[in-house]
């Protein structure tokens, strides 16, 4: 072909080359599940795997729902609470009750699944329009309760759940992190490593950010002076910003202490970092209630990074990669 | 004249118009292709940034009054889409074009020199801990 | 410049603007300032018939007094329509003149390419975004066909030689001459 036919092509190629400059833009995809907004992002924008993540999470949004009564056939903690006689679920969910059941001794009751009418009974008081603190003997019958392990307690037979008592389930302090932990396994099968998946801004999973050092930055709204860097693991964090309420001088938070029925926030924010997010998210409540020196023996115990922030002494450990601001 | 030597007369023409066929039909190809994005849209008047909206985070449709250089203009905008619904323009070109949805595909309404320019958005790499979103 | 010639390039100017003023009537297509190019026959006449010289006198004038009727001088659309048609002009006189290959047809392709070209150039500089060539694929398939259709019409009156007889110095004998 001739010079300048080849020129003249070449110059008319230009400006459709201009009309297509794009590439593949990040996505994300929010809803509200489990009384919160959880928000996916897939930096490569592969809306299929976001879909498929969303649709899972909607499964379980349907399981761990307590409040409302599920869809036929849908045996949820909603159909837990309401019943003392055997409840079929769906095997996730067996799963993820036996891990639950399995933590009061690991954290020295600190993690307690029946603790629902406690924290109703603080939810009914902290969430009034004039928030108020529910009465002693109210918290104490609660607390009893719990402790009555002899009549209240989860039985749990491969897919079959039997509730036992009169105390009932809150998965609240477990359930975003340990779905976030069950569709990880999405993004692994459409290999795609850059991802983060938001669950209330409580509960976290990052995978590996494409640009820089592969790490994604997490500050915290409770703490200006630290943040941390991760990749590639989940990231369970509990603090008052979430929700809390002062009364007289006191802040009361959404986390409540199972063995002394109080809601009185030790902490401003508890942190605990590792590969299993649905571990995060309950250790992370018993960071928050355990305190600084607890809070380091168990998780040095169960492998997990921890920050601890009081509001005016800041520690954190086991490899936790924590930067200043 | 025998076919061929009418195609033998035209064949640099055939080939100008085979290489603009084949070319236009890859680009509109290839901007019909539906892609989900997140998008940002950033409205500009006369060359100066009047104002950018995050359309990944609208959850409702709404309306925006703006000025162009010459007459108001309303914008609608909704979840990852903005449209010109009304401008004071002659030709309103800028309308006919209904909601864009598409990064890179803009919205130009000459007469008021308005260029509203559809992005995506940046990878997300950061995230804010403890504050409870609904 | 002869009389007889000067004459009939006002004529030519006065076509191109009727043409183009006509045009202005027409709704583009949903691609902004996409029109027929009716006026562009006559540029395109004027540069085989006449040179380039003439031609731009012609479309100079055509884009002057179609912005003016329009009540579009000096607003963008008139940059962009003076762009466009400068731009068109010296790209048809290129291929005229270098590219031997090409008939008219391709000529006429050119230019009207170019013609679309130049306005996306003036948008890109009015708006500051060269973002506005998203359009250019949907303005140069509909440059196929008026591209495609100028020169048809082009064609068909340089075939019959009217401008050349109109201008030879020749007495002309009125009744021979055929319209």
């Amino acid at each position: 072909m001739r010079k300048k036919t080849r020129f003249s092509l070449l110059s008319a190629v230009v400006p459709f080359l201009c009309s297509c400059a794009s590439g593949a833009s990040p996505l994300s995809e929010s809803k509200v599940l489990f009384d919160t907004l959880v928000t996916g992002y897939s930096n490569s924008g592969n809306s299929a795997c976001l879909d498929e993540v969303f649709a899972e999470l909607t499964e379980w949004d349907q399981w761990l729902d307590a409040f409302h009564v599920p869809p036929a056939g849908v045996a949820s903690i909603y159909t837990i609470n309401h019943t003392n006689e055997p409840v079929t679920v769906s095997a996730p969910l067996a799963e993820l009750l036996f891990f639950m059941n399995s933590l009061p001794s690991q954290t020295e009751g600190l993690f307690n699944p029946l603790i629902g009418n406690l924290t109703a009974l603080w939810k009914e008081g902290l969430a009034a329009s004039t928030p108020f603190v529910p009465e002693q003997t109210a918290i104490d019958a609660a607390v009893a309760e719990i402790a009555d392990t002899e009549h209240n307690f989860l039985e749990i037979n491969g897919n079959t759940v039997t509730r036992h008592g009169s105390a009932t389930l809150d998965v609240g302090a477990v359930g975003k992190g340990w779905v976030l932990r069950e569709v990880q396994h999405v993004f692994d099968d459409y290999v795609e490593p850059d991802y983060l998946l938001d669950g209330g801004s409580s509960s976290f999973l990052f995978g590996e950010y494409g640009k820089g050092d592969g790490t994604y930055t997490v500050t915290f709204s409770d703490l200006a002076t630290k943040g941390l860097k991760l990749q590639k693991t989940a990231l369970g964090v509990s603090s008052i910003s979430e929700q809390n309420a002062v009364i007289n001088g006191v802040t009361y938070s959404h986390l409540v202490n199972p063995l002394t029925g109080s809601a009185a926030a030790p902490a401003v924010m508890a942190s605990a970092i590792g590969i299993d997010a649905g571990l995060c998210d309950a250790m992370s409540t018993v960071f928050f209630l355990a305190g600084a020196e607890k809070t380091k023996a168990i998780a040095t115990k169960m492998g997990l990074g921890y920050v601890y922030y009081d509001g005016t002494s800041f520690v954190s450990g086991n490899g936790a990669p924590v930067y200043d601001r | 004249m025998t076919v061929k030597d009418f195609f033998r007369r035209h064949a640099y023409d055939f080939l100008a118009v085979s290489s603009v066929l084949v070319l236009s039909s890859a680009a509109l190809v290839y901007y019909a292709i539906p892609k989900r994005e997140d998008l940002i849209a950033s409205v500009f008047v006369e060359k100066s940034l009047l104002a950018t909206y995050d359309l990944s985070k609208e959850t409702t449709e709404r309306t925006i009054e703006i000025e162009g250089k010459f007459t108001p203009m309303t914008l609608g905008i909704k979840k990852n889409a903005i449209a010109v619904l009304e401008s004071g323009c002659k030709s309103q070109y800028c309308v006919h074009q209904g909601y864009v949805s598409a990064a890179n595909h803009p919205i130009v309404c000459a007469y008021n020199e308005v260029y509203i320019a559809l992005s995506g958005k940046e990878p997300v790499n950061s995230v804010v801990a403890g504050v409870m979103v609904l | 410049m002869s009389v007889r010639k000067m004459t009939l390039l006002a004529m030519m100017m006065a076509l191109a603007v009727a043409l183009g003023y006509a045009e202005s009537f027409i709704p583009s297509f949903w691609v902004p300032g996409t029109k027929p190019g009716l006026a562009n026959m006559v540029i395109l006449l004027c540069l085989v018939e006449f040179g380039f010289f003439e031609a731009l006198l012609v479309n100079l004038g055509r884009v002057l007094l179609v912005g003016a009727l329009t009540g579009t001088v000096f607003q963008m659309g008139f940059y962009m329509s003076a762009a466009g048609a400068l731009l068109s002009l010296i790209i048809m006189w290129i291929g005229l003149r270098y590219l031997k290959k090409l008939t008219l047809y391709g000529v006429s392709l050119l230019g009207a390419l170019a013609h679309d070209g130049g306005q996306l150039l003036v948008g890109w500089a009015f708006l500051g975004n060269p973002g506005v060539f998203y359009y250019f694929p949907f303005m140069a398939l509909i440059s196929l066909a008026t591209g495609f259709f100028v020169a048809f019409v082009v064609t068909r009156i340089v075939k019959t030689g009217i401008l050349k007889r109109i201008l030879s110095e020749e007495k002309q004998n009125p009744k021979a001459v055929k319209p």
